[in-house]
């Protein structure tokens, strides 16, 4: 049976993680592409199919609802690693802290003293209008001044290489158990590559998380952490519970939770039990029915003021999504000089901001040419690819953007980057992008990587599980 | 520990332990019949009627057949007692609590859902459905094994196991009544009575232990009081009371339940069989499974409500 083979596979119209524009293997994946030629077909097949059980067994999944019907899928993983070099991810690194750091100092300000307004760095009404804006959060200082304590950045590579962040995930980021399941499944199916090589561990992000949590809390001694979930039906329930069991935290519904006298309380077996920190994973409209969402069944009546008071400390906090929004992406660079005094580490996608009229006009000029995104979505629903879409789409996209123009930005299109991909036993380059994750508490800490998200469909640049996209284990080597 | 978590994890190790006592019947029932080739009614109604499920069965069914009601306790996806609805549940459960189960534990419990599942879609014949079953034995003793080797004796695994050795005493009784209404059924002087109890030992893999245990002429009475009232096999009725006595100690020191438990304890060990009066023996079954049933609702109200 044939093998694979590094000759015929080729990079198509972007920057291959694997090859140079010559076709040349890099040096960094020489190693694991030499070993990966070595195996036979069947072999390719029989570890691909190892790599399924794993999956299956381990129970590894994710929930999509389609016509609102729920159904679960296995984690769909490519067993060929994505590879990036340990100098360059010292370097991405410190970018990111540098990035989260402004990024909190900029929440911080605009619930307290809001200095960026007066200086005029940024338009008061923007921020404002944001539907992520919290006027119930104006006055509160949680710990450290960190707001946002879990950050999942997205970041790609442009057709030089360069990494470059393509938006900033404030809110509720999930996606890193899959992270941590991908390099348990392929230490499994590939032990012999990992006792040659060194790649960089990731294990270490539930203990960090849990130091984190840890260092929130007011009660320094006996601490009683938990992670709050919307319950078994939401599409990330399989997280919450690798996170609660990999941190031996408590796993708790907003049922589970009341507020007394201005303190949170579980009810268990033993009766009632206060709760210092809480890692919540519902979104800020949901958490307390008493001031946002009335109708909210999943949060916790009372638990806004126990945390305004102290009492409780809240990951992320509430309003932090106040930064999550494209619109506010744009002045990312601006808030580094203005904070820190210091110029970015790593560079982001020019963004065109709609309700600047310049702007807006050269998108509506420009659409076939751009990526067209509302402010504040994720999961990638909403975005017109320009370059694809139909006249329809553009000209309707067109009139969204005019009658609300604070709701959307632009950017060109990025050709992401490609990895060499397992499609029918042969390889081919597909599109990845790359969400590393990023604590903030006592201390900072960055991902070994993160997770590699793939666009299995040809061509596409959709990389979203919900949507057709894969996922890689990602390799930070010491080369 | 959460009141909610504590009732899941306590379902579902009952909905585990009783797709493990369901495969072990239909595996005996069907070894007597192979043994004996009995009336499929004589042989099959019991079980039916010993889980109140035989007016069920029978709007689905006009009569008694092997296939039909071992189908029946595999298959159907409305019978509660069925085999599919037990792991399906337990499975369920198990997602919500997955975070306190070890990862093992979890693994084994998937492999075990995986393989029923892939039997689903065989061919149902007897052949495959007797290899299902014991997979389903092996899978959720699997599971028990690994909680036992990887839990922290903590208040979770409490529940665990007070979910487990409550739905096997409860099991063995209904076991025990299974048995009772099938010997009504025989004719007086019926020479292979004291073959079908044994065949009921070794259900619940006893006969080696009952050999041992008891050094007399294999005797019916003699093989009920095994079943009630050993202190030293788990699976007698006693030894899983004892079991359910040291849980409900360990997730709190002050509680009401030892009292129920210690007062179903009093009456298996006072209770004198005699075989020829067999109507007596079901009454009392019975009667267990009633207090059975009030510990469990105390259980309900102490600790999950």
């Amino acid at each position: 049976m044939p093998k694979i083979s590094w000759n015929s596979y080729k990079a198509v119209n972007a920057f291959d993680e694997y090859v140079s524009s010559e076709d040349k293997l890099r040096l960094e994946t020489k190693k694991i592409s030499n070993f990966i030629s070595r195996y036979s077909t069947k072999r390719l097949q029989t570890t691909v199919k190892n790599s399924e059980n794993a999956i299956s067994q381990r129970g590894i999944t994710f929930r999509v609802y389609s016509e609102d019907k729920p159904a679960d899928h296995y984690w769909p993983l490519d067993i060929i690693p994505r590879i990036i070099t340990k100098k360059n991810w010292a370097k991405i690194s410190k970018g990111l802290i540098q990035r989260v750091r402004a990024l909190n100092l900029f929440i911080n300000d605009v619930y307290n003293e809001q200095r960026i307004f007066k200086e005029k760095i940024i338009p008061k009404k923007i921020i404002l209008e944001s539907g992520n804006f919290r006027k119930e959060c104006l006055g509160v200082k949680p710990p450290f001044k960190v707001w946002a304590n879990i950050c999942g950045s997205d970041l790609v590579r442009d057709i030089n290489g360069e990494f470059l962040v393509l938006e900033d995930n404030l809110r509720v980021p999930s996606g890193v158990s899959y992270m941590l399941e991908n390099r348990m499944v392929m230490k499994s199916v590939f032990p012999e590559i990992f006792a040659k090589q060194k790649i960089n561990p990731v294990d270490e992000y539930c203990s960090k998380l849990y130091s984190c949590m840890r260092s929130l809390s007011k009660n320094k001694k006996n601490p009683n952490l938990a992670i709050l979930t919307p319950g078994v039906y939401n599409s990330a329930y399989f997280e919450h519970v690798y996170l609660a069991q990999q941190m031996g935290v408590e796993l708790v519904e907003g049922s589970d939770l009341f507020v007394e006298k201005d303190k949170v309380y579980m009810k268990t077996v033993g009766g009632k039990e206060q709760l210092h920190s809480l890692y919540r994973r519902i979104d800020d409209l949901f958490l307390d029915p008493k001031v946002f969402y009335k109708k909210s069944l999943i949060g916790v009546p009372g638990i806004l003021k126990a945390w305004k008071k102290g009492n409780i400390s809240i990951l992320n906090a509430p309003g932090s999504g106040v930064a999550d929004d494209k619109v506010v992406y744009s002045y990312v660079p601006k808030m580094i000089k203005f904070y820190l005094n210091e110029e970015p580490l790593i560079n982001q996608v020019e963004t065109f901001l709609c309700h600047e009229k310049k702007q807006r006009d050269y998108v509506i000029k420009n659409i076939s040419k751009l990526v067209v995104k509302p402010a504040n979505e994720s999961g990638g629903y909403g975005i017109l690819m320009g370059p694809t879409a139909s006249i329809k789409e553009k000209s309707d996209c067109i009139k969204n953007i005019k009658k609300n123009p604070r709701n959307y930005v632009a950017q060109p299109l990025i050709n992401l980057s490609t990895s060499p991909t397992l499609i029918n036993n042969q390889l081919e380059p597909r599109h990845i992008d790359l969400r590393p994750f990023i604590l903030s508490g006592a201390n900072n800490y960055v991902t070994q990587g993160g997770l590699t998200r793939v666009a299995l469909r040809k061509g596409s640049m959709i990389v979203n599980s919900s949507q057709g996209g894969g996922s890689k284990d990602t390799w930070i080597l010491d080369s | 520990m959460l009141s909610r978590r504590a009732k899941l994890l306590y379902w579902m190790s009952r909905y585990l332990e009783r797709s493990n006592f369901t495969s072990r019947l239909l595996i005996t029932t069907n070894e007597l019949q192979l043994d004996l080739t009995l009336d499929d009614e004589i042989s099959w109604k019991p079980l039916l009627t010993v889980v109140d499920l035989n007016k069920d069965y029978l709007k689905l069914n006009k009569k008694y057949s092997e296939k039909k009601v071992i189908d029946y306790f595999i298959f159907n996806k409305n019978n509660s007692s069925s085999i599919f609805s037990s792991l399906s549940r337990s499975k369920e459960n198990s997602l919500v609590v997955r975070d306190i189960l070890p990862e093992q534990s979890i693994i084994k419990l998937n492999e075990l859902l995986i393989k029923f599942n892939k039997s689903i879609s065989k061919k149902n014949s007897k052949k495959n459905n007797l290899k299902l079953l014991n997979n389903v034995i092996l899978g959720s003793q699997n599971f028990m094994y690994s909680t036992d080797l990887e839990m922290q004796r903590n208040i979770d695994y409490q529940f665990l196991r007070l979910g487990r050795f409550l739905e096997r005493t409860d099991m063995m009784i209904r076991i025990l009544q299974s048995q009772a209404l099938r010997s009504k059924q025989h004719k007086k002087g019926y020479e292979y009575l004291t073959l079908e109890w044994i065949n009921i030992l070794k259900s619940i893999s006893a006969f080696q232990a009952y050999r041992q245990y008891s050094q007399q002429d294999i005797s019916i009475s003699d093989i009920i009081n095994f079943f009630l009232k050993t202190d030293t096999f788990p699976r007698s009725i006693s030894w899983n009371l004892n079991q359910i006595e040291r849980a409900t100690y360990r997730i709190s020191k002050k509680n009401d339940l030892i009292k129920n438990v210690k007062e179903i304890k009093a009456d298996i060990n006072k209770y004198k069989i005699k075989t020829n009066d067999l109507d007596n023996f079901l009454f009392f079954l019975e009667k267990m499974l009633k207090k059975l049933d009030d510990l469990n609702n105390k259980i309900q109200k102490n600790y999950f409500s």
